[in-house]
Parts: C-alpha cells; structure tokens; sequence
C-alpha cells in the first residue's frame, strides 16, 4: 500500500514537473504572440479602457 | 446557409421558419474583459486568506504562479473558442468525449458556479463585518461609544463576522433570486462600470503600496520552496496521516499549488463571451484574454504578495484572513482616519464586485441547466416558464435552494467555502484541457489558433503546449481529491447527484420526446434557416411583426389580425426564445430552439389565426436580448409595425425606449417602423422607432408660416424656404442644450411634455440624456397629432 502510494505521488510529481516546464513554454511563447497582438492597432475597438 | 425544402406531401402543415444562428448584440473587447473580470476579479477578494490558511506564509508566490499558469488555461480557451464559436466545457467535452462524460464535466461546471454564490456572498459580509467592528473599535478607542452598548455586549461592541456574512449572504442570494425571476437584463455597461470603479481601487492599492514599502519597509515572504510549507490536518485532507516525506518534496508544491487555484476560478467565462464578440472575433477574443490576464496577475497576484509583506504575522491570519485587502487598507501609511477610509472603499467595491458575482452565479447556473434541458438532459418540468415573468423561475428556484443551504451549512467560514470551490474550477478545467488534447487528433475542421509549441514528427502533430496545460491540470485535480477531503467529499457527491438527475432526466425524456416529436410534426414543418430572411418566410415588405411570448396573453395578435387586411400585409408571428449568458457557449438545434412550449405557443397562435380566418407566418428566432432580436427580425423583413403586448414588467413608454435604444445600437442600414403596444384593454399606444418626419401640432405649422411670411419680407430673403426656418431652429437648439442653456431646456421641455418618467429612465440606467435622438421611441398616440400606425393597422 505504502509503495503504491509512493509510486502514485511520484508519477503525480512527473507529470506535474513535465506539465510545468511546458507551460513555461506556453507562457513565453504566447507572451510573444500576445506582444503583437497589443502592438497590433488594426482593427483596435474605438472604446477607450476602463479606468 | 441550409433551408430544408418542404415536402410537397406535408403541405397542409403550419410552416415554421427556426433561425438557427443567436441574434446578438456585439460587444468590444474591452466590454467582454469586464464581464470576465467580474467574475475572475472577485476571487483576489479571498484567494489569499485561503491560500495562507492552507499553505502557510509562502502562499503568495503560488497565487502568483497559479496566475501565471492562468495564462496558459486561457491559452487552451482561445483555442477552443477558435475551433467552436461556443467553445465552453460542454460543447468541447460533448465532441471530444460523448454525452456521457460531457454530462460529469457539467456536473462538475454547476458545482462550480452554484459555490460561486455562496462563497462571494461569505466574502462579502465578512468585509463589511470587518468594517464595522474596525469602526466600532476606532469609535470606542476615543469613548465614543455609549456605556449602554457596552452593557448591552458585554464589553467592547463587536458583531460576529460570520454570522453576518451569512445573514448577508442570504440577503443578497435572496435580492438576485428574486431579480432573476423577475427576468432582469445583464448589461455589459454594468459590468465595466463596476470594472472602472474596481480599478481605481487597485491602482491606489499599488500606489499606496508602494509608497509604504519605501516609507515602513516590509516583510519577507519566504520563498516557495517545500522547507517552507506549513500544511494544517485540513490542508492536507486524507493525507494529515500520511509520513512528511511524502509531501516535503515536489509533492508539497503540488498540494500547495492545488490549494490556490480558486485565484483563477472565472475563466469559462471567457468561453461564454465569445459569441458576443464584435469583428475580428479572434483578435479581440485574443486581446480581451491578455486583459483578463494581466489584470488578474496584477489585482490578485500582487495585492496577495502585499498582504504578506505589509499587514503584520501576528494579525494578518488571525484578523484578516476573510477580509485581507481590507487588512492591507489597514497597513498603509498614513494617517488612520484615512486608512479607515480606504478600507471602506475597498469594502464598497468588494460589496459591488461579489454581490455582481453571486447574480452571475445564478444567471450562469440558470443558463447551463436550461441549455442541459434543452438538451433532454434535464426534465421539461424545469423550464416551464414563470405566469407572470416568463423566466425558467424553477431552475432558478433549485438553483438558489442549493446555494441557501451551502451559505447556511458553510456557517461563514469563508476557508471551507474556497477549499469546496476549488473543485468544480479544476475539474472543468481538466476535462476542457483533456477534451481539447482528444480534439487535436479527432477533429479535423477550421481552427483558427493552436496553442503553441507544437512539433512535427514524421507527418503527426505533436501538442506539446496542450499536453503540458493538462498534465498540470491533470496532475492538481487528482492531488486536489486527496488533500482536499471537504471538496472531494461535496463535489463528488454534488456531482454524482446531478449526474444521476441529468442520466434518469434524458432517458425519461427520450420516451416523451419521440412521442411529442410525432406530435409535431403531424402539425408543424420546421424549416432551418442559419438567418432570418424576408424570402424565406416568403412574405412580402411592409408585413406585421407581431412579438408573443406567453401563450396565455395573446390579445394583442388577435387584435392584430383583426385590424390587418392580410391580402395587403403579411401577418409574421416571432417567438424569441432568449438564450441568457452561459447558455451561449453552446449550440442550438432546431428541435432546442423549437421546444414543447413554443409548440404549445404556437398551436395557440394558429387556432386564433383560424378563428379570424386569416393567414399567418411563424418564426422562432434564438436571441441574447429580445429587444436587439425584434429590430434585427423587423430589419431583415422589411416589416412596417411590430406589433407587441403590454408587459408585465413596464409601461409602453419603456418598452417603446428600449426598443428605440435597441434600434440605436443595431448596425446599418436601418429601416423605421413603427412599434403598437396592444395592452388587455386594447387602448393601443403607437410609437415610431427610428429617425422619422415628425408629426407636428397645427399651431406649430402656423408659426413656422407666419414667421416665414415675416423673414420673406427681410433683405435677401425672399428666396427663403419653411424648412430653412426649421433648420435654423434646431440648429441653435443644439447649440443652447449643448453649451449653458440644457438645465433650461430641460426643464422647459418637461414642464412641456410632462413626461418626467422617460428622463428619469434615462439618467437611471446612467446613459446620457444627449445619446437617445429625440424621435426615438417617441410615444404618437396624442390625437392632436394626426394619424399614425402603418396602413392596413
């Protein structure tokens, strides 16, 4: 039981890891597309933000 | 755009034309951040407490990540909303994985928004109960307070915070039942006001932040390592008697991480927006989820950090754990007195921003459970609609039992709340992220972004970006149902019985549909039309649009039918059959659009169309504002009058100004027409909509004469006309109401027209009285007016 549960917090943590070091990757490269988005004025709504 | 063409042996059924497509009103990206925000903003309200409650004193930097990682969650929802116009959890787990587990993940979603309510409405009252016992505590500090009250308490006066939250909370659930069954309208107005309002709050927050932490200096917040985690016996839920080792490695991250993704419970919200969005749709769905974002990361992430390093250890937990930003108006520098008000501004917007939650909680948990009906999964029985207001008041009734009982079982405790909470936002996520992983291989159709990095391996496609979002999710939600046994326990049976409600609800409403399905078509032909259109209907221009709703007051269509020679005008019966916000993300088919109440609807309305002996054709049209859907139907039919009953809500004159302010916001071109509101004793009330000639009093006519014999007589004048007199009149009009004279014209104007309810309308729903033009929705029954009314009415 005790060694089930090891194995199951450490395929958790695996996959944990793994899922974090991608996202990562998602972080930055949408971070990148979201840049060009901004910077993107075509089209831009003629709404002032809020605030 | 398909149109099934009749079946020539079916003739001597009653046509219907269903549009398929929501007749919308579009919104700019910046409106549909707000709506979001509304909803994702109101958690920095309490995500911090629990989290530190939870976690110990590190909890910031996991709130920050959970928010960084909330990038990457909108990331999978913009691809989602891509792939499918409504991309929310049960249309994406419906193509991706079946019926079956499309109906958990709603389980899971309605779990998720009927806690939504309770934990806001908790939230809430426990800021104003911090408010008034600061207040008290200030007041008795100076002897300001009665000997008597002392007496009275015992001592200091002091209220029980969580007794007044959920007395609070109830109070406020109880106003919005009460508002929905009513049928209120959501505005996006609304939700950017609160939203403007809310960031003025957040930039003194950093500001003043900012200039205490040069002033006093702070606290470190130590750093997110495992060492540094403090996990309680609640925090780690079935694991409290498992050995450290297992949680003080990655492990305590993880089960720290899982203890603070309530910070981004809200973003399905994105998915229910997107159909509303103005063109270009995915760029400004793209650039309202960077707004969602970066907002949140600064609100939330931010005032959470601030928390830890300005408001004290020794107060911070045991004090402000239910209220902390108010706790960190507290720790400010500067004078109290001035630090008191802060925080009851802060009060005030959190009042604003999770009282806005908990309606949004009803009207999302109300929007899904009728989309779920409409999709057999839920009993008929559920949406029959209300006598008076027509709204699905049973759904809305369950909905608000359900969240009664969670507030009053919750005793206030916010921290059991959050932890339940954080249930339903994970596991939707994880069934979308899975969904979306399945749909990168089995749907083959037009998507119009994917979540980056992905690689290409002999021909396949690989989602690195997709998979590493789910394994997170994935990885969280399972941890999440270990050390979180509160959550697990009342999701799963939360969950569960929704589940079997919606399995037994479908299979009984298998049997009965087949049967009314028969029913149906043995007297209607449905006819799918992705729009509606004039040729369709097979009509002719300057036809009648007459508006039903409630098959018990159709007086007005009787009236209609009496008063139109038919030969001359087509008669269009409309149903608009509203889907409300949540209802959005999903699709509609015909056989939801057209339901056993528009049949019965309908039924009636031939029966008196019989009765008349005249001719009428039938439209059901699926729409977010009933208002925009009647301008929009009136437009495309080239109709001349809509014909409508008095409602039960409001008088034909706010009737006549929400249609005119609808007329407004439609894009062109835009044909007039004119609305009659036909109430049960039949005294109609004619109004044009739309810019129209108007119709002037014959002493008005006879000034305008004898001012024009008089200029004719000046120099250089003779050539001039009457409508040049007219032209130069409301020229300088505009010019006095705009500059020093507008309190005068207004006043004169309502001494004129006596018609003090229609400004009072106006400056109540905060939109300037300049915006409206003055023909708009005008009221034209006085009989000093002349004749009115399309020909043929």
């Amino acid at each position: 039981m005790h060694a089930l549960a090891d194995f199951g917090i450490r395929v958790l943590e695996t996959m944990f890891f793994l899922g974090m070091v991608g996202s990562t990757l998602v972080l930055v490269l949408t971070a990148i597309e979201d840049v060009e988005t901004l910077m993107d004025s075509k089209d831009e709504a003629s709404e002032p933000p809020p605030g | 755009m398909a149109t099934n063409q009749p079946d020539p042996s079916l003739s001597h059924r009653v046509r219907i034309v269903v549009a398929t497509s929501i007749m919308l009103t579009f919104i700019s990206y910046w409106r549909a951040a707000a709506i979001v925000l509304n909803d994702l903003a109101s958690s920095a309200f309490y995500a911090g407490g629990i989290a530190e409650q939870a976690v110990g004193k590190s909890a910031p930097w996991f709130i920050v990540g959970v928010m960084l990682f909330s990038f990457t969650v909108r990331a999978v929802y913009v691809e989602s909303c891509s792939m499918f116009v409504r991309g929310g959890v049960y249309r994406v787990v419906k193509e991706a994985l079946g019926g079956t587990l499309a109906k958990l993940s709603v389980s899971a979603l309605m779990f998720d928004y009927i806690l939504t309510g309770p934990i806001s409405g908790v939230s809430a009252g426990q800021y104003i109960g911090g408010l008034i016992n600061e207040v008290l505590a200030t007041l008795d500090t100076h002897g300001w307070i009665p000997g008597a009250l002392h007496d009275l308490f015992g001592g200091r006066p002091h209220l029980n915070e969580n007794a007044l939250s959920v007395a609070f909370a109830v109070a406020v659930t109880g106003y919005y039942w009460w508002e929905n069954t009513k049928g209120i309208h959501e505005s996006s107005e609304k939700s950017l006001r609160v939203m403007q309002i809310t960031t003025v709050m957040v930039v003194l927050l950093l500001g003043w932040s900012a200039i205490t932490l040069l002033k006093v200096g702070y606290q470190p917040i130590p750093w997110p390592t495992p060492q540094n985690l403090h996990f309680n016996a609640a925090s780690l839920g079935f694991l409290k008697h498992s050995h450290p080792s297992h949680w003080l490695g990655l492990f305590g991250v993880l089960i720290a991480f899982g203890h603070s993704v309530l910070a981004m419970s809200g973003e399905e919200s994105l998915a229910q927006v997107n159909r509303e969005l103005a063109h270009p749709k995915l760029k400004n769905l793209k650039r309202a989820a960077i707004v969602i974002a970066i907002y949140s990361l600064v609100f939330t992430g931010f005032s959470s950090l601030l928390s830890v390093m300005l408001i004290p250890d020794s107060v911070r937990v045991p004090i402000y754990k239910d209220n902390l930003i108010a706790g960190l108006a507290m720790y400010m520098w500067g004078p109290q007195l001035l630090r008191l008000a802060f925080r009851a501004f802060v009060v005030v917007v959190g009042f604003l921003i999770l009282s806005g939650a908990i309606n949004t909680s009803i009207i999302g948990s109300n929007g899904v459970l009728n989309r779920v009906s409409e999709d057999g999964v839920l009993a008929d029985w559920f949406r029959l609609p209300h006598r008076k207001y027509g709204t699905t008041y049973r759904i809305i009734n369950l909905v608000v039992l359900l969240q009664l009982f969670t507030i009053l079982a919750s005793r206030g405790n916010v921290y059991v709340l959050g932890e339940a909470y954080a249930f339903g936002v994970i596991w939707s996520f994880t069934f979308n992220g899975l969904s979306m992983l399945v749909l990168r291989f089995k749907y083959k159709g037009e998507r119009g972004w994917k979540v980056p990095p992905n690689l290409r391996i002999f021909g396949t496609e690989i989602p690195l970006g997709l998979a590493s979002v789910f394994l997170v999710l994935l990885a969280t939600a399972v941890t999440n149902l270990f050390t979180k046994s509160v959550a697990t326990v009342a999701g799963v049976a939360f969950s569960a019985a929704f589940f079997v409600i919606f399995s037994v609800s479908e299979r009984v409403n298998l049997k009965k549909h087949a049967l009314a399905e028969k029913q149906m078509k043995e007297h209607f032909q449905l006819l799918e039309s992705d729009t509606v259109e004039r040729t369709k209907l097979g009509i002719r221009p300057g036809n009648v649009l007459v508006t039903v709703r409630d098959y018990n007051t159709l007086s007005h269509l009787r009236w209609a039918l009496e008063h139109t020679d038919t030969r001359e005008q087509d008669v269009v019966v409309m149903s608009a059959r509203i889907s409300q916000f949540g209802a959005a993300a999903y699709d509609l088919s015909t056989e939801q659009i057209f339901s056993d109440y528009e049949q019965t609807l309908f039924t009636r309305a031939v029966s008196i169309a019989e009765s008349v002996g005249k001719h009428i054709s039938l439209l059901v049209v699926p729409a977010r504002d009933v208002w925009s859907a009647i301008v929009q139907t009136a437009n495309n039919l080239e109709s001349s009058s809509v014909i409508a009953g008095l409602s039960s809500k409001m008088t034909s004159e706010e009737q006549s100004m929400l249609l005119g302010r609808a007329w407004e916001a439609t894009a062109g071109p835009k044909r007039q027409f004119v609305l009659q509101v036909v109430p049960p004793d039949l005294q109609v009330h004619t109004f044009k909509i739309g810019p129209h000639t108007p119709a002037m009093k014959s002493e008005d006519v006879l000034l305008t004469h004898r001012l024009w014999l008089t200029l004719t007589r000046e120099k250089e004048l003779h050539n001039l006309h009457h409508h040049d007199i007219l032209t130069e009149a409301l020229t300088r009009f505009a010019r006095d109401y705009a500059g020093h004279d507008r309190d005068d014209i207004l006043r004169e104007l309502r001494t004129l027209t006596g018609k003090k309810l229609r400004a009072s309308v106006l400056s109540r729903d905060g939109v300037p009285l300049a915006t409206p033009p003055p023909e708009t929705g005008r009221r034209d029954d006085d009989p000093d007016r002349g004749p009115s009314g399309p020909p043929g009415i």
